[in-house]
C-alpha cells in the first residue's frame, strides 16, 4: 500500500452538548490508520454546557458555531474546513459514542485505493441494534430510496467516509438531521461512486437518547418533502 | 343596519393597514413591490366590502354560489400563498445564520486563546 503513504485525512465530529463523552470518543481514534495521517476537528456545535472545556482540557482541535445549528450544519462546517486544509478524505463520526474507531480501516480502505469516493458504514448487518431502531432505520432507508433514489440498508448512519473528489463537491445546504438521506441525493446527482461497509454500533442509553426517534424522523420526512418540492 | 355597520368598520381597518403598508414603504421597509401587493389586497377588499353586489357578479361569472365564497376561496389562495413565501424567506434567513456561524467558527484564531 505504498500509494497510500501520501494522503491526509480528516475526521471531523459534530458535537452538541457532548461534555460527558467528547473526551473519550476523541481520545478513542488512532492519530494513524494504515499508514495514512488522520486529524481530528470537533465542531463544537453551540453547545451549552462544558463541551467546549473539555476539548479544551484534552487539547483537542475544535472550532465551535457561536450558536446551535444542527448536524447539516456542523458537518457542512467540516466539509469547509476539509476544503481550506486540502484533506485527502473527509471521515464523519458521531460525537456521542456509538461509532467504534476500529471499523475505520475498514471505511477508509475503498477512498484510500480509489475505489469509492463515499463510504457508508451500515449498523443493520451487525447484531446489537435494537427492534424498533431497526425498524426505523429501514423506514428512513426507504425515504430515503423515494427521495433520492438510492438504496442504502443505513441510510442515517453518522459513520461516513468521502474522497477528495466528494469533498470538493458536497456542499451541505440543509441545517438538520436530513443532512443524512441529502448526502446521497448528492452524491447521486454527482455521479458518486457509493460503498456500504458495515460497522459496529455501541448502543448505549446515552446514544440512544441523544440519536434518533420516531417524531424526529417524521420531521426529516416532512423536510425531505418540502425540499423535493420547492427545487 | 347592522351590515352597513360591519362595512364601515371593515373599511375603516382596510384604510388603518393601508396607511400602515404605506408608512412601512416610506421608511423603506417595504418594497414597492410588497407595497404594491398589499396596497391591492386592501383595496380590493374595502371595495368589495363596500360595494358586495360586486362580488356576487364574480361568483357568477365564474361560476360559484355565493359572493362570500369567492371572497373566502380567493383569501385562502392568497393566505397558502402568503405562507409559502414565508417558508422560503425563513429557510433563507436560517441558510445565512448557519452561513454566518461557519465563518464565525472558520475564522483564524490564536492557537491557545480559542
Amino acid at each position: 500500500m505504498d500509494s497510500l503513504k501520501n494522503m491526509n485525512g480528516l475526521i471531523v465530529v459534530p458535537a452538541f452538548n457532548e461534555e460527558k463523552v467528547i473526551a473519550s470518543v476523541v481520545k478513542k481514534i488512532p492519530k494513524k490508520i494504515l499508514n495514512l495521517e488522520l486529524d481530528i476537528l470537533v465542531v463544537n456545535d453551540g453547545s451549552v454546557d462544558g463541551t467546549a472545556r473539555v476539548l479544551r482540557q484534552i487539547g483537542a482541535n475544535f472550532i465551535t458555531h457561536p450558536i446551535n445549528r444542527g448536524l447539516g450544519a456542523a458537518l457542512g462546517t467540516g466539509f469547509e474546513y476539509a476544503r481550506i486544509h486540502d484533506y485527502d478524505f473527509l471521515v464523519t463520526l458521531d460525537g456521542d459514542g456509538q461509532h467504534d474507531p476500529t471499523d475505520l480501516p475498514n471505511l477508509i480502505k475503498p477512498i484510500a485505493l480509489g475505489k469509492a469516493d463515499f463510504v457508508v458504514g451500515t449498523r443493520i448487518r451487525k447484531k446489537g441494534m435494537p427492534q424498533t431502531r431497526k425498524v426505523l432505520t429501514y423506514l428512513a432507508s426507504l425515504a430515503t430510496y423515494l427521495f433520492t433514489g438510492v438504496w442504502t440498508t443505513d441510510s442515517q448512519s453518522g459513520f461516513r467516509v468521502f474522497s477528495r473528489l466528494a469533498i470538493s463537491q458536497i456542499f451541505v445546504k440543509v441545517d438538520r438531521m436530513e443532512v443524512s438521506s441529502d448526502f446521497f441525493r448528492q452524491a447521486k446527482e454527482k455521479k458518486l461512486r457509493i460503498k456500504e461497509v458495515s460497522i459496529k454500533a455501541i448502543y448505549t442509553q446515552y446514544s440512544l437518547k441523544k440519536g434518533q426517534n420516531v417524531w424526529n424522523s417524521l420531521n426529516i420526512l416532512a423536510k425531505l418533502t418540502l425540499q423535493k418540492l420547492i427545487d | 343596519m347592522q351590515g352597513i355597520l360591519l362595512q364601515i368598520i371593515a373599511a375603516v381597518f382596510a384604510i388603518f393597514a393601508l396607511s400602515r403598508a404605506y408608512l412601512r414603504f416610506k421608511e423603506r421597509k417595504l418594497s414597492s413591490f410588497a407595497f404594491i401587493f398589499w396596497f391591492a389586497v386592501w383595496i380590493v377588499g374595502m371595495v368589495l366590502v363596500l360595494i358586495p353586489q360586486l362580488a356576487t357578479e364574480v361568483a357568477r361569472i365564474v361560476g360559484i354560489g355565493r359572493g362570500v365564497d369567492v371572497v373566502v376561496y380567493a383569501s385562502i389562495a392568497v393566505l397558502f400563498y402568503m405562507v409559502f413565501r414565508i417558508y422560503i424567506k425563513i429557510e433563507d434567513t436560517q441558510k445565512q445564520i448557519t452561513e454566518m456561524a461557519r465563518q464565525i467558527a472558520l475564522k483564524p484564531r490564536p492557537k491557545n486563546n480559542p
